[in-house]
């Protein structure tokens, strides 16, 4: 029987040759050019900088750019500085059935070899959607086990879809694509434990980076063996307790996870969604925050475990926090980036909301459902049931939903109109003979501070 | 599997321990090791083998530390007499070329990755750990991040921030093996250096990352011994000894 990793190469070998069809190029398009946003968009964070600063010490010759900064770094460090960035927020695309977000590592791979490798816009996005695709099924293939293990699964399943996007973008065959991946299965990276500090981001963006050096071994020749993935001591048994590789082969081309891909409304975990969602509706009937008395969240248990965070003390630890966004919804009726800033996570008015708030297991509701009760001095009670989170599987974001959210991202650091550029790009992406023009888009000029 | 729960500080033991300054004669002993670790090492890098010429040629527009990392270990991974400690003493030599540090920073370096390294496979049980993982490389990168930190001269905290990037890279299959595992040995030393760098640029990680509820005792291992890691640490070493 032929070995996992050489058919998942023949079928992602096989699709790439074929061009997309027009529903999956624009779920492609669509996973892009939100990641494409945040990527640029958080391209003044201080871990870009500090991932900079070691590729000025490390790296080799500068010749790649980087979305959202005037400076250039070698292919590896520009992945990961992209990847981290792309990722950083909490706000770039989820799968849901894994929690991949496999736009971040993706994109970055492809935007730091195209200087080299000179895609044109099709091959570009071929890479893109394929890339996501082959993390996809990897993630399927041994979920939930995985994830549940408390595994990153953005990083680990990041570093196969990587690969695979480096190998496209090198043109390979389907002999060095295999080999590339089988490699990859080495280069996993992404404990949980990480998750609230700078490393959670630093898992897609080093999956890119080992992605691209799975990729230039293969094109040396270097080589695992062919059963990495189902072997008894490879990459599914490691990883987890359940392994289905059909989930990676089966209607290959033909039905595609990345349909599956959702849009973050709101910069933080997705567990919290339907909670902000709830709080955001019944922000308007609850009025002034101080007369609330009690709030209470029942949601899926997921939601106190990964997001349990009562009283966070920075703006990346309320990224972590669903009680901050239930009480920043109601103090603020918005949340968006500016309610993940420190300063504001640490002021007292949100601080009094959140000691009021209360989240509660409840094994009966679903992942992207919530029902809210808000308390206020007068007794009155409050009731906002979410049945389906926005930029869920089951209410998408609209283009024109993404589009705003791509605006609030970039336009602060880039200046007016580049949303649209940005838009138009993407859009017409299979006609350009180049990324070029789409990256020199990210570029701040030198008169825009970084911020 | 090894429960979490429990509160436990091998984390912040093991950053301490990769920053303080260490003496006695069990010490003393551990970097006489290495002296000879260290020089075997250059021999070893100075007759490239195949898959270190293979790195070489694959990673040659990376930066010269972080391709000298991959080659160094690699090459020194193909002597079975250093495979163990390749990682650690790829990532010694990297650093100490980017630092300019001299042979005793190495040498202490070198007896720091090494007793991380023979502490954390105990702890985590050989043989069962091995079944699964390459331990050269999913070990080596805690050796190499421990290497490294003393060649930079890193404080506790960014001690502490390194180890966790080194922690939630630990990788390579028990499955791939040869040429490759030596590669994977090879990556981790790269690894190591990078996280050690990127910690005195201010990037942070987990304060728990070995012992943690989803660190890596957690997620990679089926037991975990954290008195193995703990107990004695920084008094009692454990030359490593060249086969």
């Amino acid at each position: 029987m032929t070995a996992v990793a050489e058919s998942f190469a023949r079928e992602i070998g096989r699709t790439a040759q074929t061009p997309l069809s027009g529903l999956v190029a624009r779920e492609a398009k669509r996973s892009l050019f939100n990641v494409l946003g945040l990527a640029a968009g958080a391209a003044g964070h201080a871990g870009v900088g500090a991932i900079l600063a070691a590729a000025g010490q490390l790296g080799g010759s500068r010749r790649v750019p980087i979305l959202g900064r005037v400076e250039r770094a070698d292919s590896h460090f520009a992945a990961l500085a992209m990847g981290f960035a792309a990722h950083v927020d909490d706000f770039d695309d989820t799968h849901l059935a894994t929690v991949i977000h496999a736009g971040a590592a993706t994109l970055a791979v492809v935007a730091a070899l195209a200087e080299e490798t000179t895609p044109s816009g099709t091959e570009a996005l071929t890479a893109f959607a394929l890339g996501c695709e082959a993390q996809l099924r990897v993630g399927v293939a041994i979920s939930p086990e995985h994830y549940d293990r408390g595994w990153h699964i953005t990083g680990t399943c990041g570093v196969v879809g990587a690969a695979v996007a480096a190998a496209l973008m090198y043109r390979f065959d389907d002999a060095a694509l295999a080999r590339a991946i089988r490699l990859a299965t080495s280069m996993t990276l992404g404990h949980r434990e990480a998750f609230g500090t700078m490393t959670k981001a630093f898992h897609p963006g080093k999956a890119a980076a080992n992605g691209i050096m799975a990729a230039l071994l293969a094109r040396a020749g270097a080589d695992a063996p062919a059963d990495v993935f189902e072997a008894r001591n490879g990459f599914a048994a490691a990883l987890s307790t359940r392994f289905d590789p059909a989930q990676m082969l089966d209607g290959f081309g033909d039905r595609w996870e990345l349909l599956s891909n959702t849009y973050k409304p709101y910069p933080c975990g997705i567990v919290a969604h339907p909670s902000i969602d709830a709080a955001l509706a019944l922000a308007p009937r609850a009025g002034d925050p101080a007369h609330i008395v009690s709030i209470e969240a029942r949601c899926h248990p997921l939601v106190p475990e990964l997001m349990g965070n009562p009283d966070p003390t920075d703006g990346l630890e309320a990224r972590f926090s669903a009680i901050h966004g239930i009480a920043a919804a109601l103090c603020d009726g918005r949340v968006g980036l500016a309610q993940y800033a420190t300063g504001r996570v640490r002021r007292d008015d949100v601080r009094a909301i959140r000691a009021k708030t209360r989240l509660v297991a409840d094994p009966s509701i679903a992942r992207d459902e919530v029902r809210l009760d808000v308390r206020l001095t007068d007794d009155t009670l409050l009731q906002e049931h979410v049945e389906h989170a926005r930029g869920s599987f089951a209410r998408p974001l609209t283009d024109e939903e993404l589009f705003s959210k791509v605006e609030m991202l970039v336009e602060p650091r880039l200046g007016p109109g580049v949303a649209q550029s940005l838009s138009d790009a993407v859009r017409t992406l299979e006609t350009s003979a180049s990324l070029d023009a789409l990256v020199a888009l990210t570029i701040p000029r030198a008169s825009v501070a970084h911020v | 599997m090894y429960n979490g729960s429990a509160p436990s500080d091998v984390s912040d033991a093991v950053a301490a321990f990769m920053v303080a300054p260490h003496s006695g004669a069990s010490y003393d002993a551990a970097c006489a090791a290495a002296r000879v670790l260290l020089q075997a090492a250059r021999r070893a890098t100075t007759r490239f083998d195949a898959g270190a010429t293979l790195v070489e040629k694959a990673l040659a527009a990376y930066g010269d530390v972080p391709r000298a990392a991959v080659s160094g270990a690699t090459a020194i991974a193909a002597d079975p007499a250093l495979r163990d400690a390749a990682a650690i003493l790829g990532a010694a030599i990297a650093a100490g070329q980017l630092a300019g540090a001299s042979d005793e920073v190495l040498v202490a370096a070198i007896a720091t990755g090494c007793e991380l390294q023979t502490r954390l496979h105990r702890s985590v049980g050989d043989g069962a750990f091995d079944r699964t993982w390459n331990a050269r490389s999913a070990l080596g990168g805690f050796g190499a991040v421990a290497a490294a930190a003393r060649v930079m001269r890193l404080d506790k905290t960014q001690a502490r921030h390194a180890l966790g990037l080194a922690a939630t890279q630990a990788a390579g299959i028990a499955a791939t093996t040869g040429t490759a595992a030596g590669i994977a040995s090879g990556k981790a030393a790269a690894d190591g250096v990078e996280a050690v760098v990127l910690a005195t640029h201010g990037f942070t990680s987990s304060a728990a990352s070995i012992e943690g509820r989803r660190g890596f005792a957690a997620l990679m291992a089926t037991a975990f011994d954290p008195s193995a890691i703990v107990d004695g640490l920084g008094e009692r070493w454990s030359p490593f000894v060249v086969a």
